[in-house]
């Protein structure tokens, strides 16, 4: 029997803000390894562990066709499953005696993998993960039982509530383009791979020019090199071209009910998002922390949930992609107070284009965007994670420091064209009421059809 | 292969050094126990405070009121208001929260080294200061039926893990939900509350852990300071009702609409985290060779039968009373759920006939002592196991150093253990299916986008 814990409030994962910025003294040392690949690395003596992990950019989910979707996720459950010479319980077997910790986890943009192991069996180690990496067997047997892992957890996920409004909202922000599909993919795509596939997935994706890596250990960053180089010597130099299209969302203003039985209904509510590279991505970062990011002291939170009892979890986000970037919101809430959350939240938003945010509020949320991210760097796991996070956003090595000026130079006059940018679409754009494409599943009273 | 895995076992083992972690301990007068733990890789601290006190303390009349407190600890006290005592964390970038358990109630702060001792003075003040008030507590009342709803109402997969765990307890409160039933949350009022605050939240009744970058000469005066000045209070009693011998098997099948995958699980009664003969930690290993890809039941099951897709077991071992050992399988599509149920069975009984291998258990430790390593990597992990242990009775050296403990299992008490555990007159196995089917539906499955019809609007 499982005895949950209960915590006084849970953020759902992918809505959480992705964090980046200053503050761990930390000594970031980099350097372009034998092969030629590029190593960002920080030095930790007092552990006797390496943590890699080791991204391939243009990788991930959406670079697929749609009668491919999906092939990205029975690739990651099958690397572990056998490689060169060594069958899937030979493989598994051996990382269960040298107690080597290996994920593989594709994301929408990209494929990722994480190692972790004892320094003193770094060699093994790493010559696993490079066979993983570059000759995964796929063999039939193999195939075919995490086939039917995984056509089990689709079928799962089909009645799942959280599942369809999440498959329900990014097709309708991103309609016929790859972030408006699942990683997972569908029953009918993943019946239908064939070993070919997912050696072709691997060959055309899996490649030094895709590659970003991040590690922390106590070895010297010549040995880390070295040990990196056992994974990129087995991969190719170039694959086929998979870049995603830039997209903007699709936000029609319009409310979707999803009749589904259940006493509480949950809500999600798209707008148009600020990328990373854009210079307004600090502002916008602001603006949500105080909007609806941060729970405790947002705006939505205290509203929604201080003030009128009406949810148990209410939070926004301007999330981001490599090639698109939307505004989301989260609430859940009884059927019969349906109404009256979504009436409020809106209330809010257009406060806020109207209003802006005061001074007081923008420092405040600056103080924690600047001191949450320093507290985020908690294991050696997260620190190398982060090293590759910010070479992805191609942000270089200098940002842990300039992140406080960058966040430094926002005005409260940034947010308000900021707000119109999220909110209305455009800065210029006259102000009127707030944009947003809302989803509710459940069997919400006085809102949408009845049931 | 095996011989092999043995032998590179050896030489790992006696490179763990003697205690997995040092903890600095110090007793208040007033009762308090702190525990620090040091940690200097970034300047960070973590604030975890323990009361001895969670659901299964709570009187029949009162239930789901521990968990209601500790979202009551969020509305500020006689010094510091709601507003300001919820912000002034975040708003130094620091991450807070609470969580109940059956056996304990726990807030946690991760702050910048430099706000150590504002999170020290604001905990200590809730633990002496509450000001509940009325319209906060029925305000909050709704946000905690919400919280029931998201978890329970809602969610098949709630709504029978409730009932499982009911059916495992006929008289202890283990088996109830730690946040209450909805009409016992519905009944709970303000006095309810305040008398559980008064009647647990004291020095001599919790554990103060501060783990990262700091030392015991920096947390003792500030503990002094904030913590000392609180006074001690009567000792509470705790009266945890003691389970009658289990005779009998049970079962509990629900079927919902809402479900398309069958499920099967199995709890077995077994003792708790405070047994003193390696029990526990012999369960531990039981379950990790168990578990896993390579495990027993996933071979079996899921790579030679081809019944499962998936499949595990897990010891639920850090509690004050008898705790559960649990083994769960998710049916591969077009698989009865009883075919499953009776390869379950088989592997158990192989499993208490043949015993379990010398090299099975050697893997599992390894796996165990090698993840003691891992832990070292997460300091807010090695407060909470020091704090979860403390809480429970264990002492600072059985939550420090569990590496010798586990090197001393031996083949012969795994196998004890499991004979001791898998009986199926003390166990409950529970399924979760579609409505009106035994097995995974025959037909084939809706495309994964499309809603049922009648659930259309």
């Amino acid at each position: 029997m499982k005895r949950a814990l209960l915590f006084a409030f849970v953020a759902l994962a992918w809505f959480g803000p992705w964090p980046l910025g200053a503050a761990r003294a930390m000594d970031i040392q980099t350097i372009r390894t034998p092969l030629g690949v590029e190593l960002w690395y920080v030095r930790e003596p007092s552990l006797p562990i390496i943590a890699v992990n080791v991204v391939f950019q243009e990788a991930g989910g959406a670079t697929l066709p749609p009668d491919k979707v999906g092939l990205g996720y029975l690739t990651q459950v099958l690397l572990d499953e056998g490689a060169g010479d060594l069958k899937s319980f030979e493989f598994q077997r051996k990382l269960d005696e040298l107690s080597v910790d290996m994920n593989f986890d594709v994301a929408t943009d990209t494929f990722g993998a994480t190692l972790r192991t004892l320094t003193e069996r770094r060699d093994e180690a790493f010559a696993l993960f490079a066979l993983a990496l570059s000759r995964p067997r796929f063999d039939e047997d193999a195939i075919e039982r995490m086939r039917a892992s995984v056509l089990t957890e689709l079928t799962r996920r089909i009645d799942d509530p959280d599942d369809i409004i999440n498959r329900a909202f990014v097709e309708r922000m991103f309609p016929g383009h790859g972030y408006g599909r699942s990683v997972r993919g569908t029953i009918q795509t993943v019946e239908r791979f064939t070993k070919a596939d997912l050696q072709e997935f691997v060959r055309t994706r899996f490649t030094r020019d895709r590659l970003v890596i991040g590690a922390v250990g106590d070895v010297p960053l010549e040995e880390m090199a070295r040990l990196v180089d056992i994974v990129v010597a087995g991969l190719p130099e170039k694959g086929a071209d998979a870049r995603i299209p830039e997209a903007r969302p699709m936000v029609t203003n319009d409310l979707e009910v999803i009749r589904w039985p259940m006493p509480q209904s949950t809500v999600l509510f798209g707008g148009y998002g600020i990328k990373r590279e854009d210079p307004d991505y600090y502002a916008a970062a602001i603006l949500n922390a105080v909007l609806g990011g941060t729970s405790f002291i947002s705006r939505l939170w205290n509203v929604v949930r201080e003030e009128r009892g009406l949810a148990y979890s209410v939070n926004t986000s301007n999330a981001v992609l490599e090639h698109a970037a939307y505004f989301v919101g989260y609430v859940a809430t009884n059927n019969d107070k349906v109404g009256e959350s979504i009436d409020l939240i809106r209330a809010e938003i257009d406060r806020v284009l109207r209003d802006g945010i005061t001074q007081t509020e923008l420092d405040a949320a600056r103080t924690y965007l600047l001191g949450s991210f320093a507290l985020s760097l908690d294991t050696n796991t997260r620190i190398a994670r982060t090293l590759v996070s910010i070479q992805v956003a191609d942000l270089g090595v200098g940002y842990m420091n300039q992140r406080e000026a960058l966040y430094g130079k926002v005005t409260v006059d940034d947010i308000r064209r900021v707000a119109r940018r999220i909110f209305l679409g455009d800065e210029n754009a006259p102000l009127g009421p707030v944009k947003l494409s809302t989803i509710v599943i459940g069997d919400p009273v006085g809102v949408g059809k009845p049931g | 292969m095996f011989a092999a895995a043995a032998l590179a076992l050896a030489a790992v083992c006696s490179q763990v050094q003697a205690a997995d972690f040092k903890v600095d301990t110090a007793l208040l007068a007033n009762g308090l126990f702190v525990a620090v733990v040091e940690d200097h890789r970034a300047p960070v601290v973590t604030q975890m405070l323990y009361y001895r006190a969670g659901s299964a303390d709570e009187l029949p009349h009162q239930r789901g009121v521990a968990h209601f407190l500790e979202h009551m600890m969020f509305q500020g006290t006689s010094t510091t208001p709601g507003p300001e005592f919820r912000g002034v964390i975040a708003r130094f970038g620091g991450r807070e929260n609470a969580t109940t358990s059956a056996d304990t109630t726990t807030y946690f702060q991760t702050v910048g080294r430099e706000a150590l001792e504002l999170v020290m003075r604001l905990e200590a003040d809730r633990m002496h200061n509450l000001a509940i008030d009325e319209k906060a507590f029925l305000s909050e009342k709704e946000v905690i039926k919400e919280e029931r709803r998201n978890r329970y109402e809602n969610e098949p997969g709630g709504q029978f893990g409730e009932q499982y765990a009911a059916a495992q307890y006929l008289v202890h409160p283990y088996g109830n939900p730690i946040i209450g039933h909805m009409h016992e949350i519905e009944k709970l009022t303000w006095q309810d509350a305040l008398d559980w605050y008064k009647r647990w939240y004291m020095p001599n009744n919790a554990t103060l852990v501060i783990a990262g970058d700091t030392s015991m000469a920096e947390v003792l005066p500030l503990a002094e300071k904030y913590y000392g000045v609180i006074p001690r209070g009567p000792d509470p009693q705790r009266f945890r009702p003691k389970e009658p011998p289990q005779l009998a098997e049970r079962r509990v099948i629900m079927y919902d609409a809402r479900v398309r995958q069958p499920s099967l699980s199995r709890s077995y009664m077994a003792p708790g985290g405070t047994l003193r003969d390696g029990t526990p930690q012999a369960l531990a290993i039981l379950a990790s060779l168990l578990s896993g890809s390579t495990g027993r039941l996933y071979q079996s099951l899921v790579v030679q039968q081809g019944v499962g897709a998936s499949a595990g077991a897990g010891y639920s071992g850090a509690t004050l009373d008898d705790a559960t050992f649990g083994l769960f399988v998710s049916p591969r599509r077009g698989v009865d759920v009883a075919v499953v149920e009776r390869a379950l069975d088989a592997e158990i009984d192989r499993l208490l006939l043949e015993g379990v291998t010398e090299a099975e258990v050697e893997l599992a430790r390894q796996g165990v002592l090698t993840g003691l390593i891992f832990a070292r990597d997460n300091v807010m992990g090695l407060a909470r196991r020091v704090g979860n242990g403390l809480s429970i009775g264990l002492t600072v050296d059985e939550v420090t150093n569990l590496s010798d403990k586990y090197r001393g299992i031996t083949v012969a008490q795994v196998n004890a253990a499991a004979k001791r555990v898998f009986d199926k007159r003390r166990s409950v196995t529970g399924m979760l299916l579609p409505p009106a089917a035994t097995g995974a539906p025959a037909a084939a499955p809706a495309p994964a986008a499309a809603i049922p019809a009648a659930a259309r609007p």
